[in-house]
């Protein structure tokens, strides 16, 4: 097991477990901080596994990931101030 | 087990440690603008982190440049959305000045 594995894990179980709960709950302001910080981790998330498994060509997701999370989040900020 | 290997293991460590302290902060503050201080920094400093430490592993090439864009952009946008997250929390609450509420 190497330490990518290791630090996915503690990725997912520290990071976007609390940050799926918060995410979870209450009215829609209150879970964009829960989305917000599951997009984050899940970038991480993302490039630990690419480098777990060793394939490079995996990179793009969080690539794109991190791009439309940004527009994504911008847009829910903008919709739910309405 | 090589000097990079365990700088890539410091690293890799004190990101997941940033993220897990982040992620219990979230849990444990008080719902509204209190826990929009807890998204920066899986953004601001695991990303870097999690990136150097993918360099340090990996030596440098296509892969890490690419992985040091991804956590480029994470760690740029990071702010941004948290204070737009921050002022849209605000405007729920009517905290914002009229003028500015739009």
């Amino acid at each position: 097991m190497t330490m990518w594995v290791v630090f996915a894990g503690v990725l997912t179980a520290g990071g976007l477990g609390p940050a799926l709960w918060v995410g979870a709950r209450h009215t829609g302001v209150a879970r964009l901080v829960g989305m917000q910080s599951t997009s984050s981790v899940t970038v991480l998330l993302l490039i630990a596994l690419s480098a777990a498994f060793g394939q490079s060509s995996y990179l793009i997701v969080p690539l794109v990931l991190v791009v439309l999370a940004y527009a994504g989040t911008l847009v829910y900020t903008r919709l739910l101030s309405q | 087990m090589g000097p990079r290997d365990v700088a890539a293991a410091v690293l890799l460590g004190l990101a997941a440690l940033v993220v897990v302290l982040s992620g219990l902060g979230l849990l444990a503050a008080p719902r509204g603008l209190p826990r929009v201080h807890y998204l920066t920094p899986a953004t601001s400093i695991a990303g870097p982190l999690t990136g150097a430490g993918y360099v340090v592993d990996q030596g440098w090439g296509i892969s890490p440049a690419l992985v040091l864009l991804i956590v480029g952009i994470l760690a740029l946008t990071g702010p941004p959305l948290g204070a737009a997250i921050g002022r849209a929390t605000a405007a729920e609450k009517e905290l914002l000045p009229e003028e500015s509420s739009s």
